[in-house]
């Protein structure tokens, strides 16, 4: 290779062209380098009384996304579910995307496609041709029909959309067409909440639509919220332990995260998924635990309303506390004995906790997430003796701010708390205080190098780095391994090499 | 286990060969001898033996070091390894050519197949132009690994110190017994600011061209008492050089050592600057940890010298001693154990790994002193340990160390959540 | 005219329109199937909305803009630094540092509409976010503002906003009104962001005429990259070919562009158009108004890059310019040909799929070839007559040819076709993991950039991996 080798072997602009045989393998840009030029060549300050979001109308870099982003995330956690998205094509194309980026699977979302026209004249046309095709070629067992801003804003009368839907169908192709198909609509305009509260619309509005009580059973509900495959596989591991039937209302686990094996069946449908019937079934049972209480809550919520099945609402089952207070109540709802197993599994967590606090302890930490996440790490990371700085929530929430206090109240800490703040507010912080770790999703990668200060990747998005998906962070071993990814991360950015080995 | 109850006068039987079959936490002259020599980075260190002993060899207190060993095999066990160690000494001098000097240790195995390494060595001594020093100390010798460091040491003094004169500063001085890298700087630190230059740490750092001048100096300062104080005696006969035993533990000992020092040099205007300007620097955070600590429980499972001094450290932050343990102790530390502490102190020696757990449960200290194998059997008692190889706790700021790294064991939230209760 | 019976897709029986948007190709009498029409409801389409032609992928790429969504938070979120549109202008992070990703992808602004802002209106909302963010960066050289659904369907006059801010910062304040629901693709959106761009450059450019060259600084040679959007690096390439041939690159519309050379595109001789989908229609407005032409010019493969560099040559017509061109394609042939012919040996005769948004279903018909590979079926999002056209004339007769396909539609021609290797993009490529399927990222690119002769080693050094990954050897059990 003539061209000058430099810059740690990477090549410039001008080495790149002046090669006179590229190699085989190509030269990708992890070889290339190029200059970074500044958006203007003297810094300037950014304005410091605007940073705080309370004191700007301004939102920049928001950590949440649009409410029907949620419902979706609910809807493909049931068996032959086709989420059908009442608005413009962006309004599934995005969603679609994100989900790939996070999980690397397919995922099938059905659009009205609205054009100008539709703006103008409303949805019903689309909407009706729309459940028809998608009826017709795909033959779904439930459709979810999730409405976004736009449909909102122009009033479609989704409910009676619907009715003259169905009626049409039957006139087509006969009553048996909608018998095997069954529907649920969720309304979620994104001007009014974000993605946490769309998957909690959906939880409620799936037991409205399909839920009933017959007979009592003996089994429980678990409304996990927007946690990750592997976490919801953990939770199925805590109760097949526990011996305790459950239906896990909306069981991403072998949707979002499946197999290849061929051939498939066509058009593809993940095996997967949450069975119809075990939703119809959910106000038979013995209790509803939702584990996240803003995402999910409000499925527990109408269940004990409507069919008196008590509602567990948080927290999330992960570190010591939480998972303590899920197990226990799992035991007294179900009367069944804690197994040796789980207690093992506590213990071997306790072990590895004792045998690491001298890496966390004192350890100064910054957390964002959604909030039921946020606030579950922030008491994890209060047992692992390390001090929450930063706690932040994209989405607004209550209970947040009341799981964190009670936390850092426990064990005297004093954290600034962001609930609803966005990620520029948070990210001020960090560059100004002193952090030693942030735990927070991808949205943080940036913000982790500029203030050269170690990520841990956890909660919603992660789609740089692969395999989170089918991770646990949630029950006695999901919290083991965020404990040793906690640990690790520490060991590689506050350690010497020299101080490794003991 | 001999152990002894809390009387004053009553120590533990000890230096005795462990009961075969008990789990011991001793080990081997030649770890002995590692713990004593891995830190002259400058020398070739060559183990002959299977590759296993060189392999363990390589971390020292935390830190890897290099090592090369002859791997000895089946054949060579048959046949004899002088032929392998040969080479390997001329290998090792051609990847390590600016080495100074050479240490082989002996092991078990060399040992016993009965290699004439001696003869060897004094070969390749003059093929290689350096010194070639056989540190003779299989596994078996001696009781355990402080058989090694007295081997070390007199490796050290019978082939090295002495062989080169120099000019010496009216305030040069050895230290003698500290090991660990982090304190060793502390400790360098607080002497120099007094105007006394250290001129050869043994042998957290020392080299070739110290080592063989270190007779040249106006005082030795011994910090770790049991292989510290035959080296110092013997330089002090041959040489005449004096010494003085001081310790940086805790504040008192610090402060105490140094006026010690400062008065020995006539220093002493020097030795309360520093000790003011120090004490100064931690105070304030020093105070935020004292009230947690205050009737705390400690127990102390270490190399025997720096029991004595533990105990009054604790002492000092008012926490009680509930027992201490060494692997390899002597009478005289026990004595010193004895002597120093205000209360009768439960003391043990060469525990078995059962004994340690029957203390755990009957005395139930808070924070447990010791080394990594007796770490995670402590933690799964659920009692915080702390491990002084790891951290830097000499002086004033590793006092601060110290304490906030005991802080951190007690209060670590693990041990509540431990004892709490599943349904 | 119709597909011939085997080719009929059996999943669209129950929507029959489709069969109008599925072609075979034909080089003398192009067959052109219905396309740039409304997508049928619910029938799985892959299409994204105007917003995302606007905003994500032509006005994504300039560098140094505040780009403020008017929307509820989820369409900026989605924004957020997911398109690899890579540039070199990055913002402070501090006294002394530079963030960790340019600019144009590192931040998420928007007004995050709320219930009250959409019965009320959010024009307030949004002057008071221009000003804000215009504090928090103020280093940017302008703001961009795009409508969404929800600002468009309120009916917020924007532009007044803009032209009021404009004034008090003293920077073009540009508005993109490009609602999702407006027209049937992001094409649409990649159309309304050329005119809405160019109408507001042109009123930038006479309100403040120092903005425009100055008659001494302009050269003879001068010209302007047109729909190029800096994917992976691509401009690593692409700039110093013509750099070679002896022409000045003015501005580059718009892939990690500054607005200060934005402005000045009138100002050139000649434009360059890559992307002749998204951006043909600023190319003909700057024609009109400002008499500049511009060449059609394809910057992938060999023949076609060469064809690239001898038609800007042949324009400005000199002789030493042409007989830089020629030594230019020969020395750059030299470079690549013993990586190419690698891969050509070991792909000849491997099946193609191919499904992209339009122009780079034509652009990679030939470099297909010369990578010895066979095309098997093509597919585009949104492509428009003209695109058609080109996919007819470069590709070989009886290409099947599918417009706007549907998820269905794609899972059964992977089925029907067999391909080796799926030209596609994210969403898709999980579908086909599903069916065994390998897949080459084709909008961002696995590990890039493929433009011009040298990327063409990465793209085919990526297809190769794809065929020839071992994991296939798994599949089939």
């Amino acid at each position: 290779m003539p061209a000058q080798l430099k810059l740690n072997g990477r090549l410039t602009i001008e080495d790149l062209n002046a090669l006179t045989e590229m190699p085989v393998e190509g030269i990708t840009y992890d070889q290339m380098y190029i200059e970074k030029e500044p958006i203007c060549p003297e810094y300037k300050e950014p304005d410091q009384d605007i940073i705080p979001s309370s004191k700007r109308t301004v939102v920049v870099d928001p950590g949440r996304i649009c409410m029907p982003f949620g419902a979706m995330w609910a809807s493909v956690g049931i068996h032959k579910c086709i989420p059908f998205v009442q608005g413009a094509q962006g309004c599934t194309t995005y969603p679609r995307y994100t989900f790939s980026r996070i999980f690397r699977e397919p995922v099938s979302i059905a659009t009205a496609s609205f054009h100008e026209d539709t703006a103008v004249f409303g949805g019903r046309k689309n909407f009706i041709e729309g459940i028809r095709n998608l009826i017709i070629r795909y033959h779904p067992e439930v459709i979810a029909i999730i409405t976004v801003c736009s449909s909102e804003i122009i009033g479609d009368d989704m409910e009676g959309y619907l009715d003259e839907s169905i009626d049409e169908l039957e006139e087509e192709f006969g009553p048996e067409i909608t018998d095997e198909v069954k529907f649920a609509i969720i309304h979620t305009p994104s001007f009014t909440g974000s993605h946490v509260e769309g998957y909690n619309r959906a939880a409620a509005a799936f037991l409205k639509a399909l839920a009933k009580r017959s007979t009592p059973e003996p089994k429980v509900n678990i409304i996990p919220g927007m946690i990750t495959p592997g976490d919801i596989r953990e939770i199925k591991h805590i109760l097949r332990l526990m011996d305790i039937e459950s239906t896990i209302l909306f069981d991403i686990s072998e949707t979002l995260d499946c197999p290849l094996r061929l051939p498939q069946t066509m058009p593809y449908y993940p095996k997967g998924g949450t069975r119809i019937n075990d939703i119809v079934n959910m106000g038979n049972s013995l209790a509803t635990f939702a584990l996240c209480p803003d995402a999910g809550g409000a499925g527990a919520k109408y269940l004990e309303k409507r069919f008196k099945v008590p509602a567990m609402i948080g927290p999330m089952p992960m570190g010591i506390y939480n998972t303590d207070f899920f197990i226990k109540n799992l035991a007294e709802r179900t009367g069944k004995p804690v197994a040796e197993e789980i207690k093992d599994e506590r213990g071997i967590l306790i072990d590895a906790m004792a045998d690491t606090f001298h890496y966390t302890m004192g350890r100064r930490v910054a957390i964002y997430g959604d909030p039921d996440i946020a606030a579950a790490v922030t008491r994890f990371v209060c047992e692992l003796g390390m001090e929450p700085a930063i706690v932040g929530s994209g989405t607004e929430s209550k209970q947040f701010v009341e799981e964190v206090w009670a936390a850092a109240h426990e064990y005297d800490y004093k954290p600034i708390l962001l609930n609803g703040g966005d990620m520029f507010e948070w990210e001020d912080y960090i560059k100004k205080e002193k952090i030693d770790l942030i735990l927070s999703n991808s949205k943080a990668a940036n913000i982790s190098k500029e203030a050269k200060v170690p990520l841990v990747r956890i909660g919603f998005p992660v789609y740089d780095r692969v395999g989170c998906q089918r991770r646990a962070t949630v029950g006695y071993r999901g919290s083991e391994y965020l404990l040793d990814l906690i640990v690790n991360t520490l060991l590689e950015s506050k350690f010497p090499d020299d101080r490794l080995q003991q | 286990m001999t152990a002894c109850n809390n009387k004053k006068s009553s120590f533990p039987s000890c230096s005795r060969p462990s009961a075969p079959g008990k789990i011991t936490e001793r080990s081997c002259a030649y770890a002995g001898a590692r713990w004593m020599l891995a830190p002259l980075k400058d020398a070739i260190h060559v183990v002959h033996g299977p590759v296993g002993c060189a392999y363990n060899g390589v971390m020292v207190r935390g830190t890897a070091y290099r090592i090369f060993s002859t791997d000895l095999r089946e054949k060579d066990i048959i046949f004899g390894g002088r032929e392998r160690l040969a080479r390997t000494l001329k290998e090792a001098k051609i990847l390590m050519p600016d080495a100074k000097y050479i240490f082989v240790y002996n092991t078990c195995s060399s040992a016993i197949i009965g290699d004439d390494m001696e003869a060897i060595c004094n070969k390749m001594e003059d093929e290689l132009g350096c010194p070639i020093v056989l540190v003779d100390c299989p596994g078996f010798k001696g009781q355990s690994e402080a058989a090694g460091h007295k081997i070390a040491y007199e490796c050290l003094l019978n082939r090295f110190v002495g062989q080169k004169q120099r000019d010496t500063g009216h305030y040069d001085v050895n230290i003698i017994g500290q090991y660990n890298v982090n304190e060793t700087k502390i400790i360098k630190s607080l002497l120099s600011r007094m105007g006394i230059n250290v001129h050869c740490v043994f042998t957290g750092d020392a080299s070739y061209e110290r080592i063989i001048t270190a007779h040249c100096v106006k005082l030795n300062l011994i910090i770790c008492k049991n292989t510290g104080q035959f080296f110092a005696e013997t330089m002090q006969e041959r040489y005449g050089v004096p010494y003085l035993k001081v310790s940086f533990l805790s504040l008192s000992q610090s402060i105490n050592s140094l006026r010690r020092i400062g008065k020995y040099f006539g220093l002493e205007k020097e030795a309360e600057t520093v000790i003011d300007e120090e004490y100064k620097a931690i105070k304030s955070q020093l105070t935020q940890f004292l009230p947690g600590l205050k009737g705390k429980k400690a127990a102390v499972f270490l190399g025997a010298a720096r029991i004595a001094d533990l105990v009054k450290t604790f002492e000092a932050l008012d926490m009680e001693v509930v027992f201490v343990g060494s692997r390899f102790g002597n009478a005289v530390n026990y004595r010193d154990i004895r002597q120093m502490a205000k209360v009768d102190i439960h003391i043990v020696d060469d525990p078995s790994e059962q004994n340690l757990e029957d203390l755990f449960c009957k005395l139930r200290p808070d924070v447990f002193i010791a080394g990594i194998k007796e770490q995670s059997l402590c933690h799964k008692f659920g009692i915080g340990t702390l491990l002084p190889q790891l951290g830097a706790y000499v002086g004033f700021k590793g006092f601060l160390n110290f304490t906030r790294d005991v802080h951190k064991a007690i209060y670590a939230p693990v041990w509540r959540l431990a004892r709490e209760e599943m349904p | 005219m119709s597909v011939p019976e085997k080719y009929k897709l059996k999943c669209d029986i129950s929507i029959p329109e489709r069969y109008k948007h599925h072609v075979l190709t034909n080089a003398e009498k192009p067959n052109i199937p219905a396309c740039n029409v409304k997508t049928i409801p619910g029938d799985m389409t892959e299409r994204g909305c105007a917003f995302a032609g606007s905003r994500g992928v032509v006005g994504g790429p300039i560098g140094d803009c505040i780009q403020i969504i008017h929307s509820p938070a989820g369409c900026a979120w989605y924004q957020w630094g997911t398109r690899r549109n890579l540039s070199a202008v990055y913002a402070w992070a501090g006294q002394d540092t530079l963030c960790n990703d340019s600019h144009n992808r590192r931040r998420a602004i928007t007004t995050d509409l709320q219930e009250k802002d959409v019965v009320f209106g959010g024009m307030e909302k949004l002057e008071k976010t221009c000003f804000e963010a215009w504090r928090l960066i103020p280093g940017a050289a302008g703001i961009l503002i795009y409508t969404t659904c929800t600002s468009g369907l309120i009916g917020d006059d924007c532009y007044s906003v803009a032209r009021r801010v404009e004034k008090k910062i003293g920077r073009p304040v540009f508005v993109i009104d490009a609602p999702g629901f407006s027209g049937v693709s992001q094409s649409t959106g990649h159309h309304h962001f050329n005119v809405q761009f160019y109408d507001q450059m042109l009123e930038y450019r006479k309100k403040c005429p120092e903005v425009c060259m100055k008659k001494d600084e302009m050269g003879p040679y001068d010209i302007a990259i047109i729909g190029e959007f800096n994917m992976d690096w691509d401009l690593v390439y692409i700039k110093p070919l013509f750099e070679k041939l002896g022409c000045r690159i003015v501005s580059v519309f718009t892939g990690g562009e500054r607005m200060e050379n934005l402005l000045k595109i009138p100002d050139v001789k000649l434009n360059v158009l890559h992307c002749q989908r998204s951006c043909t229609y600023i190319s003909k407005l700057i024609k009109e108004g400002f008499q500049v032409p511009y060449i059609d010019a394809s910057f992938f493969g060999i023949e076609q890059t060469a064809s690239a560099l001898r038609g800007v040559a042949d324009f400005f017509g000199s002789q030493k310019m042409k007989e830089k061109a020629e030594q230019i394609i020969e020395e750059e042939i030299r470079c690549i040909t013993p990586a190419i012919d690698f891969y050509r040996e070991k792909l000849t005769g491997k099946k193609v799929g191919m499904y992209v948004g339009g122009p780079r279903v034509w652009h990679w018909q030939r470099v297909m070839k010369e990578l010895g590979m066979e095309v098997v079926f093509s597919m585009c999002t949104f492509a428009h007559e003209d695109d058609y056209e080109k996919i007819n004339a470069r590709s070989k007769n009886g290409l099947f040819v599918v417009d706007n396909p549907n998820e269905f539609e794609i899972e059964e021609c992977l089925e029907k076709f067999k391909p080796d290797l799926f030209l596609t993009g994210l969403k898709e490529k999980y579908l086909c993991r599903k069916l065994g399927v390998p897949t080459v990222n084709s909008h961002s690119y696995e590990k890039g950039p493929y433009a011009c002769f040298r990327g063409m080693v990465n793209f085919a050094r990526d297809i190769y991996q794809g065929v020839y990954a071992p994991v296939w050897k798994f599949v089939n059990l």
